[in-house]
C-alpha cells in the first residue's frame, strides 16, 4: 500500500476515534427570519397621492419584490453552505407565490429544505391575527399550510413562530396535535410581562418545547455547556436590504454588502465552533443534556408589547395613517365571515351538497382577510381595504353555498346552529329579552357622538347592553366597565375556544395588559365576564394590573358613521359564560 | 327605523299609489365608488321585485375589466341580520380583456359590499375569476371598493 494511502487511512481512523469521543457541539447560531409576502398588503397602489411608476406597485410586484430582494439572497447564502442551516419563517401563502412564479427558487428552496439546511416554518396559511378569531379560522388555516407544504413538496418545519410573533401558552396542545415540536417564544413578550429573566436554553411547554427567541444563552451543568446566540430574529425581509422595507419599493433592493456582512458574521461564529443550525437542530441536541426548565404563567400576545401597547395596535389602536383606519370594523367583519362560513358549512352538511371546493376557496379568502396588517401596525388606506375585500368576498361565497342549500332542502328562510350542525325551518325567535335597569354604570367616552344605551335580561345572570353611538367627528370611543380590584382574573387562550383559565395579576410586572379575546370573554373578577359580541365590537379588552376595571378602546372609529358595540355581562360560572360566549361568537346561530 | 326595515317600507310606500295597479317596486342604489384608491367605478344596484341586478363600470380595468364599459350581472341585497348590516353581492359577467390576467378567457367578477348600519358608507370590492361562470376559486385579482351609495 502507498504510504500516503496509509497515512490517510490511519489519519481517517484517529478522526473518526475522536469524533466518537469528543463532546457534542455545544455552541449554537440560531435565527428566524420571519418573512411576510403581505408586508405591504394588497400592495403599493394608492400609498402615495401622487402617481409614480416606481412606487405604485400592485400587491404582485410588491410579493415579487419580496421574494426576489429579500428571500432570494439569503437562500442563496445556505446555498455557499452546505454546513450552514437556518430556520425561515412565512404564511404558506408566500409558498404559492413562490410556485406560482418563482419557480426556479422554489425547486432551490426545496433542495434546501430537504438537505435540513432551510427548515421552513408555518403556522398559519395567511399572516393573519389568529390569536383574535375562534379556533376555527386557525385550525382550517393550518390544513391549509399542511396541503400547500405537501402539494408543493416543501418539508414542514416542526418548529413554531408567528407573524407578529403572536404566541400564547394553549399553542402546547394546538402544536402538538399538529406535530409541531418547538415553540420560539418572543423574548420581550416575556419581558413585557415578567420583567428581566435569566433565559434557560430550553423550557417544558406542556408536552413541546419552548425557546426565547432572540435571547443568547450561557448554561453551564456540571459538565455540560450550552452557548446559544441569535444571529438574527426580525422582519426577514430587512436582513438582505440594509433594514430598508417594502414600503418603499424603489430602495428596497437587496444589498450585497448586507448579505456579505451577514454571512461573515455566520463564518466567524463556525471558526469559533459555533454550529449555524436550526432550532430543531439545535433542541435535539440539547433536550437530553440539558435541565428543562419550567415556565413561569404566559398569555397571548404578540413580539413589541412594549411599542404596540399589546395587541392594542392591531384592535383600536390607531398608526401613522390614523384617518383610513377602521380597525373594529375591519375585524368585526372578520367575525361575521368566521360566523358565514361555520353557517355554510353546516348547512351544506345538512343538505348533502357538495361544496368543499366553494367553502375552501371561501376559508383561503377568509385567512387572507384576516391578515394583520390591515389594522396595524401603520396601515395605509390599501391595506384596510385588503381586508375588508376579502372577507367581504368569503362571505359573498359562503352565502351563495347557503343559498345552494336551502335550494337542496327545499326551504326559503331556515336557522343554522353551526355548534349542533341542525338547521331548522323558518326563523327561530331569538331568546326572549326584557328590558332593564343598567345594573352597573359603564364609563363611556365618545365624544361629539350620540350614545343610546339599552339593557335587556336574557336569562338568569345573562344580561346584554347595546350601545348605539351617532356619527361624531372624533375617532376615540372607549367603553369601561367597572369591577373590583381582584387578583384573580379570567379568560380563554388563542386555539383553546373550550377552557377558561384563570390567572392572577400579582404574577405579573405589566402596569395594563390588552386582550385579543378570541371567542370574546374575559372575566374580571371570579363569577363576572364580560363578553363582547365580535360580529359588533372587535377591539381589545384592557385590564389593569392595579385596577379591577375593564375597557374596550377605539381609537379608530370612522368619524360620521353611525355603530353598534353589544357586550354581554354574565354572572356564573366559567363554564356557563363560555357557552355563551361560544354561541354568540365561535358558533353563532343565524337566520338566512 | 331598523334600517332592515325601512326598504321594505319604501316598497309599502310605492304601493299606495291610486292607481289601481301596484307600480313595480323598484330601488336603484348608484354611487360613484373609489377603486383601488385611485381609480374609479360606477356602481348600480337595481331591485325590482325579487330580482337584483348589478352594474359596474370602471375607469380603469386592471386587466380584468373593460374600461368606461358597464359590466352586469344578476345579484342580491341580503341582511346580515345578527349584525344590523348590509350585504350587497352580484355575479358579474366581464368579456374577454386583451392582454389581460385571464388571457383568451372571459372573467367573472364576484362583486361584494358591506354596508355597516345606515351608514352611507360602503365599502368591499370585486374578484376577478377566469372563465366564463365561475364564482369562486383563487381570484386573479382583487379589486377593492369603497365610498358611498344611496338611493
Amino acid at each position: 500500500m502507498h504510504r500516503a494511502a496509509l497515512t490517510a487511512i490511519t489519519c481517517a481512523l484517529v478522526s473518526a476515534a475522536w469524533a466518537s469521543s469528543a463532546p457534542a457541539q455545544d455552541k449554537f447560531a440560531l435565527a428566524m427570519p420571519h418573512f411576510n409576502v403581505q408586508y405591504v398588503a394588497g400592495g403599493m397602489y394608492g400609498y402615495w397621492n401622487v402617481p409614480n411608476a416606481e412606487t405604485d406597485l400592485d400587491a404582485d410586484q410588491i410579493e415579487d419584490q419580496i421574494i426576489s430582494e429579500s428571500f432570494e439572497p439569503l437562500v442563496a447564502i445556505f446555498e455557499r453552505h452546505p454546513n450552514w442551516a437556518t430556520n425561515v419563517e412565512m404564511q404558506a401563502y408566500m409558498l404559492d407565490v413562490i410556485a406560482a412564479r418563482h419557480t426556479a427558487l422554489l425547486d432551490r428552496l426545496r433542495a434546501l429544505a430537504k438537505a435540513r439546511r432551510i427548515d421552513v416554518v408555518s403556522f398559519h396559511y395567511s399572516d393573519q391575527l389568529y390569536i383574535a378569531y375562534p379556533q376555527d379560522d386557525w385550525e382550517r388555516s393550518q390544513d391549509l399550510v399542511r396541503r400547500t407544504f405537501d402539494k408543493h413538496d416543501i418539508p414542514l418545519s416542526h418548529t413554531v413562530f408567528c407573524q407578529e410573533g403572536q404566541a400564547g401558552p394553549a399553542l402546547a396542545d394546538a402544536m402538538k396535535s399538529r406535530g409541531y415540536t418547538t415553540l420560539v417564544w418572543p423574548k420581550n413578550l416575556w419581558l413585557y410581562q415578567h420583567g428581566e429573566f435569566e433565559t434557560q436554553p430550553l423550557y417544558r411547554f406542556d408536552d413541546v418545547f419552548l425557546v426565547v427567541g432572540s435571547r443568547n444563552v450561557a448554561y453551564t451543568d456540571g459538565s455540560t455547556s450550552v452557548s446559544v446566540t441569535w444571529t438574527f430574529l426580525d422582519d426577514g425581509e430587512l436582513l438582505a436590504t440594509s433594514d430598508m422595507n417594502p414600503y418603499f419599493p424603489d430602495l428596497f433592493k437587496a444589498d450585497a454588502e448586507a448579505v456579505a456582512e451577514y454571512e461573515q458574521r455566520l463564518a466567524d461564529l463556525e471558526a469559533q465552533g459555533y454550529r449555524i443550525a436550526t432550532v430543531d437542530q439545535y433542541v435535539d441536541a440539547v433536550k437530553d443534556r440539558v435541565k428543562v426548565a419550567d415556565l413561569p404563567e404566559l398569555l397571548d400576545g404578540t413580539w413589541q408589547p412594549g411599542t404596540t401597547d399589546g395587541v392594542l395596535k392591531w384592535l383600536g389602536g390607531k398608526g401613522l395613517w390614523a384617518q383610513n383606519e377602521r380597525d373594529n370594523h375591519v375585524r368585526s367583519l372578520g367575525a361575521m365571515a368566521h360566523r358565514e362560513l361555520m353557517a355554510a358549512e353546516a348547512i351544506a352538511a345538512k343538505a348533502g351538497i357538495d361544496a368543499s371546493a366553494a367553502l375552501q376557496d371561501a376559508w383561503r379568502l377568509l385567512f387572507l382577510g384576516q391578515v394583520s396588517d390591515a389594522t396595524g401596525i401603520n396601515p395605509f388606506r390599501g391595506e384596510v381595504e385588503y381586508g375588508i375585500a376579502h372577507l367581504t368576498e368569503a362571505i359573498r361565497i359562503a352565502r351563495d353555498v347557503v343559498v345552494e342549500a336551502k335550494a337542496a332542502l327545499g326551504v326559503a328562510t331556515v336557522t343554522i346552529d353551526p355548534a349542533s350542525g341542525t338547521v331548522t325551518d323558518g326563523a327561530v325567535p331569538d331568546p326572549h329579552a326584557t328590558l332593564i335597569d343598567p345594573p352597573i354604570a359603564l364609563s363611556i367616552v365618545a365624544e361629539g357622538r350620540t350614545v343610546e344605551q339599552t339593557w335587556e335580561n336574557l336569562g338568569t345572570g345573562h344580561d346584554r347592553v347595546t350601545l348605539r353611538f351617532g356619527p361624531g367627528a372624533r375617532q376615540t370611543v372607549t367603553v369601561g366597565f367597572p369591577s373590583p380590584l381582584d387578583d384573580e382574573f379570567l379568560t380563554t387562550l388563542a386555539l383553546d375556544d373550550h377552557a377558561v383559565r384563570s390567572f392572577k395579576r400579582s404574577d405579573f410586572v405589566f402596569d395594563h395588559y390588552h386582550f385579543a379575546l378570541p371567542v370574546g370573554l374575559i372575566g374580571p373578577v371570579p363569577g363576572r365576564f364580560i363578553i363582547k359580541d365580535q360580529g359588533q365590537v372587535h377591539v381589545a379588552a384592557r385590564i389593569y394590573r392595579e385596577k379591577g376595571d375593564v375597557e374596550f378602546i377605539d381609537l379608530t372609529a370612522p368619524p360620521d358613521e353611525s355603530f353598534t358595540w353589544v357586550f354581554h355581562l354574565v354572572d356564573g360560572t366559567p363554564q356557563d359564560a363560555l357557552e355563551i360566549a361560544r354561541q354568540i361568537n365561535a358558533r353563532r346561530q343565524v337566520v338566512r | 327605523m331598523n334600517k332592515r326595515t325601512w326598504p321594505l317600507a319604501l316598497l309599502v310606500i310605492a304601493a299606495c299609489g291610486k292607481d289601481e295597479t301596484p307600480p313595480p317596486s323598484t330601488s336603484t342604489l348608484s354611487g360613484e365608488l373609489d377603486l383601488d384608491i385611485r381609480d374609479k367605478a360606477s356602481v348600480s344596484i337595481e331591485a325590482e321585485g325579487t330580482s337584483t341586478r348589478v352594474t359596474v363600470s370602471v375607469s380603469k380595468g386592471f386587466g380584468v375589466l373593460p374600461e368606461n364599459t358597464p359590466v352586469m350581472g344578476p345579484g342580491s341585497i341580503e341582511a346580515i341580520a345578527e349584525t344590523g348590516g348590509t350585504l350587497y353581492t352580484g355575479r358579474l359577467s366581464g368579456p374577454v380583456v386583451p392582454g389581460g390576467r385571464c388571457g383568451d378567457q372571459p372573467v367573472s367578477i364576484g362583486f361584494s359590499l358591506h354596508r355597516d348600519e345606515s351608514n352611507a358608507r360602503v365599502s368591499g370590492g370585486m374578484a376577478a375569476y377566469c372563465g366564463a361562470g365561475v364564482w369562486h376559486g383563487t381570484p386573479v385579482k382583487v379589486l377593492r371598493l369603497s365610498g358611498s351609495m344611496s338611493r
